[in-house]
């Protein structure tokens, strides 16, 4: 097609146009491609595995003992936990909105704290409390009053139930988030309408309050569902004892033994991913519906609310669940000569904190860690920015490419983090691209791992950035690179610093992902510490949790003093 | 009997104990009456119509619905909004985008217990009303802005509350649908004969809708009375000027009543006995442009010589003058006629001392 | 004779039975290994190559092992090593049961990684296997040459600390003291036992030797609802603080780090008893394979031997070596890796599997 414009020059124009139109595009398509590769090669190849040899992987998993009750209690796991999850989560976001002007602030944020945990030190805590025969809270509470002389419990968290109810506390703080950013756009106004009509507080709540809120509480209910079904951490280090198994445990395990049955890997992998592909797919039919719940209200002017003391009390009685107990059972053991099993309070030692200092292996895993972490969030930025602002509406992206881009956002959430370890273990342990052993190969987890993460919190920086100050550049003269330096960036600034530290808090405690790929000695912290911990030195386990802790808040501090105050209590 | 009795209410705002939203309020309501709070924002206004709500809560003082009290800070009384029985009209509809028309309207219906055929037959009759009985299965993202704010009030009007409180209702329509709905209003009112509050800025709003129109200033009420004679006799300076009667002239009284360096000529009857200085208020439409030359003003007429046009703008059917009068500036508007002035016309001022608004120490003189 | 996991339980011990075992274990490591005597010989290399390779070593600086032992024991070898080698840095990282063996196979198929140069494995069979392969580097030097030829498999795995499988027990929680197997089933101790699971091989083998010495026993064992800790570790720790009451699978060095704590734990040596002995072996893709040589060989020398004894802790097959058990006192039967079997240790798995139920 030969176009000849005004001028008699030909459609291809000058090298202008060609700069100006295609070098995007085509670097757009790079982008797409880049991402994609890194997002599905894993899990195809994998997958491939499961199937090769006329499936003979699937009847190696039913060849395995007790394979029946290991996929029931995946299921079990998975369901009871996300539900637990959603309604502490539910009621914890209710109960933020109502806080007291005084304890605001702090309330809001509190929900989050326990991510500032990771979850294999929240376990252990929670071991060092409920181990049946010499668990501390175990041990108080068999001294009440009433409990007549057991010899074990009352409480064992070697059981289905701990697990469930561990997971389920461990993902609540992720549903808080999403239904409390769903309760403060909604604002106040809807509600006090219906209390102007006459309606009791529990009368809102569920006619107005949650149904407004159930697109949040869907989306959550997903995201949920499937880390519950992916979960790791909870089962392998309290199922073991108590042979629970599910089928992220047996994938681990078998990763442990030589060699490694990569196909039967991806066999038991396999439900769990077909199942995330369903809930992911189901969430954006289930979401699409999004009209009948556009708030039909402008902002409201006024912040004064409702509020309620005992709205604080619970967070507080939440706070001490989930945090404060399980921190202080690790200080406890970290600084005991051993888990004595008796309330005699010993003679106090630091002997295990120096010992973990002096050995080079742990030191190696904590500078792994930071290092790679921060590697990680130095690309994970950058390409999750540049991939959020193609899925803008604004943006002039080929369909494809932004179809594209949106897919592999959105695919990682159906894929359990060790599932695709797994999966990474087995594509770079081999040719063609062999990094096993090396940090390169925790890097490349660490991206593909965040990649969808890193896009969607980008994304909703950007949205609520509004397009309005970037059309302003533009018709002010600056180009697209000076407009994004000047003045997208900087406006994003908080946004972007709150992704990095939610990022490099997820990174640095990832455990599941890391302990497939790992080698003896590339390790981070998380699976260095799962070695202590299956050798059983519980003390250099509680050393070792603590450093995490205390890690995680200095980099969240970070990264709130780069994004400038309130970075991490996003204002709206 | 009263509707409503607020007693010495006071509210603070948080954090801080000097600025107060509502200082010392004293207002009656008459049941069937609709009383207008208005002013400029920051006023007070609407944190007072919210306390009455129970949406806020005041820290002094006394409300009373129907003769029962709902708040008394003096006894630790406060009755939480859902069971004070009102009905309100929120300036951002607030309609549940979730439920229909028909749902939104019958929910205070069903807050209160009412059974199913009830509620539909008073949804269906107060949707009449308003006039939207044709929309009742809509969802509110399908209306047009009017079509929420009437639903709104069907809404509010449906459980036939003891009092009506209606926060700005009107403000986020365009001009032409706040004309019609403004007439809507005023009709449904005189139809249902329902007691209210209603919270405005627009005086043109307030007068029209309001049987009697407090206007607040910094948490105080600075007039209250009838429409008709906060519009005629504003009782202070600050209700003049919000009411927009922009012609000041600052009297003094020596050796006769000056302006400035020009003599105020004229029936001065209204200003025996006042001593100065005083403000004098007249609004631009009550003032007339004579020719220096031309003939004397009537009996019953004040008058100020020695002005001078300096611009004139049409609008439509009326011609605005700016006038300069010894360095002040005043604003004279007068129907399109045969006058012929243009700018630079040395011109004089003339106006009925029963228009004229004398203000001393702030507070209106006279009867 | 006992030699093997499949022999019976006699109740005659001696002096002489020992002595025949390790004749019979060096007649058994001859038998198959027609070139053991050429190897012998290699083993005992030229001083002067061996200066060149304690040069290279030296300029290599550091050596990496993978060891399974416990962490007291592996702090002993690391100060000795390193004390004595100036220049060579030991860094040894503690990889337990079969994911070591797990390790090493993905590090040799893949290049590019800093991996481990010497094993200290549990997992002989394997090692042995690997030396078919040519996984292995032939192990020389001064020491390695004055090693009895009997303790060297196949020319290329080093047996290094024989060590016997011993129970542990709370104190506080159990008063009439346990002596042997048999206690274990004492019905006051339903749900108070504990063990570990079959992580490694030679875990297998152990429980295999009960089952064989005692017919019977395991089925009795698992009707006590035995807990199965992930390490022996574990299950020693578990008992110091009373989790459990007793732990049938642990070894001295791991009892004695409890011990010097001051926890409530006793250590009995069964009698008849049963060990194994770690193979000790370099990979032949070692990244730096001279200083992985002089690390091995200074394990297998006396100084090496007495960093891995400790005091009391294991056997060393080279006579007076300070600290060293005597392990013809407690009629100690070794593994005789010769003679394990693949498939009777798979089915055994199996057999445990239904037995104790977690893997």
């Amino acid at each position: 097609m030969t176009v000849a414009s005004a001028t008699g020059r030909a459609w291809w124009g000058t090298g202008g146009l060609v700069r100006r139109k295609a070098i995007p595009q085509a670097g757009w398509m790079v982008l797409a491609t880049v991402v994609g590769f890194l997002v599905l090669w894993p899990i195809l190849q994998l997958q491939w595995r499961a199937f090769v040899d006329g499936g003979s992987a699937f009847a190696r998993v039913l060849a395995l003992p007790r394979i029946g009750t290991t996929l029931q209690t995946t299921i079990v796991l998975a369901i009871l936990s996300s539900v637990l999850a959603v309604f502490i989560g539910t009621l914890l976001a209710w109960c933020a909105s109502m806080l007291p002007e005084r304890v605001r602030r702090i309330g809001e944020v509190a929900p989050l704290l326990p991510l500032v945990v990771p979850a294999v030190a929240a376990v252990t805590g929670w071991i060092f409390l409920l181990s049946p025969k010499v668990g501390y809270l175990n041990m108080i509470l068999r001294k009440l009053p009433g409990m007549g002389g057991m010899e074990e419990g009352p409480f064992n968290i070697y059981s289905v139930t701990g697990i469930i109810i561990i997971t389920g506390l461990l993902l609540s703080s992720f549903v808080y988030v999403f239904v409390f950013t769903g309760l403060k756009n909604m604002g106040q106004e809807l509600e006090a309408a219906a209390a102007a009509c006459g309606a009791s507080p529990a009368m809102r709540f569920f006619t107005i309050t949650l149904p407004l809120l159930r697109p949040s509480i869907i989306f959550a209910t997903g995201v949920v569902f499937l880390l519950g079904l992916g979960q790791f951490t909870a089962p392998l280090l309290l199922g073991r004892t108590a042979k629970i198994d599910v089928l992220t445990t047996e994938m681990f395990y078998l990763t442990e033994r030589y060699p490694i049955d990569f196909g039967l890997g991806a066999a038991l992998g396999f439900p769990i991913l077909a199942i995330g592909l369903l809930v992911v797919l189901v969430q954006k039919l289930a979401l699409g519906e999004q009209r009948r719940f556009v708030v039909v209200s402008a902002r409201s002017r006024y912040n004064v609310r409702e509020t309620r003391p005992w709205a604080a009390v619970v967070i507080g009685i939440y706070l001490l669940v989930t945090t404060v107990l399980p921190l202080l059972a690790l200080i406890y053991v970290s600084i005991s000569p051993f888990w004595s099993g008796s309330l005699v309070v010993p003679e106090f030692t630091l002997r295990h904190w120096t010992s973990v200092l002096k050995n080079v292996g742990l030191v190696d895993a904590i500078w792994t860690s930071v290092k790679t972490s921060v590697i990680g969030i130095a690309i994970l930025i950058p390409l999750g920015f540049l991939m959020a602002f193609a899925l803008l509406q604004s943006t002039r992206i080929i369909r494809p490419a932004r179809m594209a881009i949106d897919l592999f956002a959105t695919l990682p959430i159906a894929v359990p983090a060790s599932l695709m370890g797994f999966g990474l273990l087995f594509v770079y342990s081999q040719p063609p691209i062999q990094i096993y052993g090396t940090n390169a190969v925790l890097v490349v987890t660490y991206v593909t791992l965040m990649i969808g993460h890193s896009t969607r919190l980008q994304f909703t920086t950007l949205v609520g950035t509004g397009q309005e100050f970037l059309e302003a550049s533009r018709a002010s003269g600056a180009g697209a690179l000076r407009s994004l330096f000047y003045v997208l960036l900087p406006m994003c600034r908080k946004g972007i610093a709150a992704t990095a530290a939610l990022t490099f808090v997820l990174l640095f405690h990832e455990f599941s992902a890391s302990l497939m790929v790992r080698s003896a000695r590339t390790q981070v912290i998380g699976s260095v510490m799962y070695d202590v911990w299956a050798g059983g030195v519980y003390a250099e386990v509680a050393v070792l949790a603590l450093i995490m802790v205390v890690v995680t808040v200095i980099g969240v501090l970070i990264a709130g003093w780069l994004g400038g105050t309130d970075s991490v209590q996003r204002k709206d | 009997m009263q509707e409503l009795k607020v007693e010495k209410l006071v509210k603070r705002y948080p954090g801080s104990d000097r600025v107060v939203a509502v200082n010392q309020v004293d207002v009656e309501v008459e049941a069937g009456e609709m009383l207008v709070l208005l002013g400029p924002s920051g006023c007070g206004k609407t944190t007072l119509l919210r306390c009455v709500a129970g949406l806020e809560d005041a820290q002094e003082g006394r409300i009373t619905l129907e003769g029962k009290p709902v708040f008394d800070a003096s006894i630790g009384l406060n009755q939480p909004t859902h069971l004070r029985d009102i009905g309100m009209v929120f300036q951002n509809y607030s309609l549940w985008p979730h439920m229909t028309v028909q749902r939104n309207v019958e929910y205070p219906l069903r807050a209160r217990g009412a059974a199913s055929a009830e509620r539909t037959k008073r949804a269906r009759e107060v949707l009449d009303v308003v006039q939207c009985g044709h929309l009742t299965d809509r969802l509110p993202a399908m209306l047009s802005g009017g079509q929420q704010q009437r639903i709104a009030l069907a809404r509010a009007l449906a459980p036939r509350p003891k009092i009506m409180l209606l926060d700005e209702p009107l403000s986020n329509l365009d001009a032409l649908l706040r004309v019609e709905l403004r007439a809507h209003l005023r009709a449904i009112h005189r139809e249902v004969g329902f007691t209210g509050i209603y919270v405005t800025h627009d005086q043109i709003e307030a007068f029209n809708l309001g049987t009697r129109v407090a206007v607040m200033n910094a948490g105080r009420i600075e007039q209250l009375d009838s429409a008709n004679n906060v519009y005629e006799r504003p009782a202070t300076e600050y209700v003049a000027k919000f009411l927009g009667i922009r012609n000041c002239l600052a009297l003094d009284a020596q050796g006769g009543w000056h302006s400035g360096a020009t003599k105020l000529e004229g029936d001065l009857a209204l200003l025996d006995g006042l001593k100065g200085p005083l403000q004098m208020y007249v609004r631009p439409q009550s003032v007339n442009l004579l020719p220096t030359s031309g003939p004397a003003p009537d009996a019953g007429q004040l008058w100020l010589s020695g002005a001078r046009v300096t611009d004139v703008l049409y609008s439509g059917g009326e011609i605005d003058y700016v006038v300069d009068l010894g360095g002040n500036t005043l604003y004279v508007t007068a129907r399109a006629s045969a006058m012929r002035i243009q700018a630079g016309d040395a011109v004089t001022l003339s106006f009925s001392n029963a228009d004229a608004l004398v203000y001393a120490q702030g507070r209106l003189a006279g009867a | 004779m006992k030699n093997s996991p499949t022999g019976h339980s006699s109740p005659i011990f001696s002096k002489r039975r020992a002595v025949a075992l390790v004749a019979g274990l060096a007649f058994a490591a001859a038998v198959p290994m027609g070139s053991a005597l050429a190897q012998a010989n290699s083993r005992n290399v030229p001083a002067a190559e061996w200066t060149k390779i304690q040069d290279a070593a030296r300029k290599e600086g550091k050596v990496i092992v993978y060891a399974t032992m416990a962490p007291s024991v592996h702090d002993r070898i690391v100060a000795a090593f390193n004390a004595a080698n100036p220049g060579i840095k030991m860094e040894l990282v503690r990889v337990i049961g079969s994911a070591q063996t797990a390790k090493f196979e993905q590090e040799r198929t893949a290049p590019g990684v800093e991996g481990g140069d010497l094993m200290l494995t549990a997992d002989v069979r394997w090692a042995m296997e690997g030396a078919k392969k040519g996984y292995l580097k032939a192990p020389v030097g001064p020491a390695t040459a004055a090693y009895p030829e009997a303790f060297i498999k196949g020319g290329h795995v080093a047996l290094v600390g024989l060590t016997p499988w011993v129970l542990n027990y709370n104190t506080n929680l159990v008063k009439t003291p346990i002596t042997g197997y048999q206690d274990l089933l004492r019905p006051e101790l339903q749900g108070k036992v504990g063990s570990t699971a079959l992580v490694a091989e030679v875990v297998s083998l152990f429980y295999k030797w009960l089952d064989d010495s005692n017919p019977g026993y395991l089925e009795k064992l698992a009707a006590q609802n035995v807990k199965m800790y992930p390490s022996s570790v574990a299950a020693t720790n578990s008992t110091g603080s009373g989790e459990i009451a007793v732990n049938a699978f642990s070894i001295i060095p791991i009892d004695n780090a409890l011990h010097a704590q001051k926890a409530p734990l006793r250590t009995v040596i069964p009698n008849p008893s049963f060990g194994f002995a770690y193979g000790a072996a370099v990979v032949s893709w070692s990244k730096n394979p001279n200083a992985a040589l002089v690390a091995l060989d200074f394990i297998l020398s006396p100084r090496g031997q007495a960093a891995l004894v400790g005091n009391q802790e294991a056997g060393s097959p080279l006579p007076g070596v300070a600290g060293s058990i005597d392990i013809a006192k407690i009629n100690l039967t070794l593994v005789d890796w010769d003679k394990v079997n693949m498939e009777s240790v798979k089915a055994f798995e199996v057999k445990w599997n239904k037995l104790f139920g977690a893997r």
